[in-house]
């Protein structure tokens, strides 16, 4: 587990006041939306927005890489690291 | 095909011969048709006569007017068998090069009008450049369609036969007013008007034959008559489903291929299909019209229009009647007759008219009745406090959004997700530059979205959003939310919006109370707080809430409700999970 992945989930519990979760909870490969965690496409929105500001990533809704990206906390780490790669 | 010209005249020589020349150059044979000139100029005219040539001169003793001298003129050309004429006025104004565009579209169309169409560059003079503009709205407005894009050009070919016929039969102003009104009545007759951009020139020493208040008067009663005439003429227009004449009265003329530079509008565009510019301009004449004319005068001018969509606009009218009589119900009046969903219809226009007047700066603070004391609108918010702000399509919520622009400087947000809406916003933004609304139109609310607008929001800025339309065809899921007595779908997207932006929300109205303003506003709460797992039932709770606040309002004023869609028609939730 690299140390973007924990910082990811601490964000993820206190961005959508997930108070009943720990960090050792979320699995880095578990679907993040539906199943896994259960969140829905509300809190996709609010981590969306929240992710923007933190980490100065740009998210198009349009590219179809959203939902991939999104999927599960190791999926979002590998995009946050390749977006901040790009110049 | 025998083309012909006809040149009128009274009293211009001094360039006639010129004129003459270039149309012969052109292969026509000329007739002049000397409009009761003065000795002098009747003298020169005279010589002109030239039969080997091809140029003959009728003299008409009388002044008889433009529309005299040309009739005249048509039928000598008739009696001498042609079937066609181009007429050109005699002060050289005409930019006589296109004689041979002109020629080729008639060909190509025989039974049209063909008119050339002036192309002004800047230094035309505003008033003038307003003058055009409303004689065009008013053609607009009586042939209902934009087909004909200048009506005041003289410049023309005319089917010599068909031309005679609209005369003889229907009463066509002779003077100044005749050149639009032939046309406008030819239209009405089916006959396509086809437009050849030409080059205007203003020549030395040009006198004018314009007398500014006959003349001016003499075009006022001309639209008076247009306007009557199309209101005559309305059912059969609907009956032919949107034309003046039944589908085959033109069909010989449509065939072939245009020509280069041929503008050629299509016969299905009307009012619905107006273009950014043109309703902007339109609107303009409008504001002009209600600064100069004052609004009852702006209500004439809007009524045949309104007359149009009533009739016209079957769903609508439909929707009308579901919700008044839903209204009648619960307020326990008589069940509404077709006049009270015209009288609807006709709010809906006069609400249009207060939008302008709105922007424009037409309406005083002291046209405004602001609730329980206060002074302004939200005047008790700090200058800094980002609000969302839940409005909907009853009364004039543009009201508020002027207000709250002007009086205060608060930079606003407003949210549109239909593309008429937001052209609509548009225009009404190029009538106040000055003012500090910005238009965003969204088809669905996604990350993009959510991100810019919470940065505004961090910003101190408003975000105003209808919470009483589903966008049409978007993902937009809905929550169903008592009206009038029956569940009626409203979107959630409005309330995750509120609860993504985490700031205040409130919910305000606006709406005409006889010759007043009444605004409301109210705070939702201080924070939309949609939890996990119950978020359907937190938005249920606050549409609710919201639509309760909302309901007294609309009964007390039930005309001004401005939904002409099927309110309670659940959507088809094909993505609901």
């Amino acid at each position: 587990m690299t140390t973007l992945e924990t910082e990811l989930k601490a964000f993820i519990i206190e961005t959508l006041n997930l108070e009943d979760l720990n960090i050792e909870d979320i699995d880095s490969n578990e679907a993040l939306f539906v199943e896994g965690l259960g969140l829905d496409s509300i809190d996709a929105l609010e981590l969306g927005v929240a992710l923007q500001k933190k980490y100065d990533v740009r998210i198009d809704a349009k590219s179809d890489d959203v939902k991939n990206h999104f999927a599960s906390v190791h999926n979002l780490a590998k995009f946050i690291e390749m977006s901040r790669g790009k110049p | 095909m025998q083309i012909c010209a006809v040149i009128p005249t009274h009293n211009h020589h001094t360039a006639l011969a010129n004129v003459v020349a270039a149309v012969r150059a052109c292969g026509l044979p000329v007739i002049i048709i000397d409009d009761g000139s003065d000795a002098l100029a009747r003298d020169a005219i005279a010589t002109l006569h030239a039969p080997q040539n091809d140029v003959v001169v009728h003299r008409l003793d009388e002044n008889g007017g433009k529309g005299i001298a040309v009739m005249t003129g048509f039928a000598i050309a008739r009696r001498r068998g042609f079937t066609h004429a181009v007429q050109v006025d005699a002060d050289g104004q005409h930019d006589l090069d296109r004689i041979p565009d002109l020629l080729t579209a008639a060909r190509q169309h025989p039974n049209a009008i063909i008119t050339g169409k002036p192309v002004y560059d800047d230094s035309v003079p505003t008033a003038r450049k307003m003058g055009r503009w409303a004689t065009h709205v008013w053609v607009w407005v009586e042939t209902l369609s934009l087909n004909i894009r200048d009506s005041m050009c003289g410049f023309r070919v005319y089917p010599v036969a068909a031309s005679l016929d609209v005369w003889k039969r229907e009463g066509i102003g002779a003077k100044m007013d005749f050149d639009t009104e032939i046309m406008v009545r030819m239209f009405w007759r089916g006959a396509d008007v086809i437009s050849i951009p030409v080059r205007v020139i203003y020549p030395d020493g040009n006198i004018s034959n314009f007398r500014l208040w006959d003349d001016n008067v003499l075009i006022t009663l001309m639209h008076f008559r247009l306007v009557f005439g199309m209101l005559v003429r309305l059912p059969g227009f609907v009956l032919h489903g949107g034309k003046w004449q039944p589908d085959t009265a033109n069909t010989g003329a449509r065939n072939g291929t245009e020509a280069d530079n041929i503008s050629h509008t299509r016969r299905s565009q009307h009012w619905a299909d107006i273009d950014e510019r043109g309703m902007y301009w339109g609107m303009r004449f409008l504001g002009w019209v209600y600064k100069t004319g004052g609004r009852y005068l702006c209500l004439g001018v809007m009524l045949p229009v309104i007359v149009y969509f009533f009739l016209t606009g079957d769903t609508a009218r439909k929707a009308s009647r579901k919700y008044l009589r839903k209204m009648a119900r619960v307020n326990g009046t008589a069940p509404p007759r077709w006049r009270d969903s015209f009288r609807h219809f006709w709010r809906f226009g006069e609400a249009a008219l207060d939008k302008v007047a709105g922007w424009s700066g037409e309406i005083k603070m002291d046209d405004v009745l602001f609730p329980d004391g206060q002074q302004g609108v939200f005047s008790y918010l700090p200058k800094d406090q980002a609000i969302v702000l839940l409005v909907s399509h009853f009364g004039n919520i543009e009201m508020i959004r002027a207000l709250a622009s002007r009086e205060r400087n608060f930079r606003v947000n407003v949210l549109l997700h239909q593309k008429n809406a937001a052209r609509f916003g548009k225009v009404l933004q190029k009538l106040a530059p000055e003012s500090q609304v910005n238009l965003i139109e969204v088809s669905d609310i996604g990350p993009d979205t959510a991100i810019m607008l919470r940065q505004k929001v961090e910003q101190g800025e408003w975000v105003v959003i209808a919470a009483d339309r589903v966008a049409i065809g978007a993902r937009d899921k809905t929550v169903m939310v008592p009206f009038l007595g029956d569940p009626a779908p409203l979107p959630q997207g409005p309330f995750i919006l509120a609860h993504l932006l985490g700031c205040p929300v409130y919910m305000a109205a606006a709406w005409r109370n006889n010759n007043q303003f009444e605004v409301a506003w109210e705070k939702l709460t201080d924070r939309m707080v949609l939890p996990r797992g119950k978020r359907v039932e937190a938005i249920t709770k606050y549409a609710s809430q919201y639509m309760a606040w909302l309901e007294p309002r609309v009964r007390a004023h039930p005309m001004q409700w401005y939904n002409f869609f099927d309110f309670w028609a659940r959507p088809k939730d094909k993505d609901d999970q």
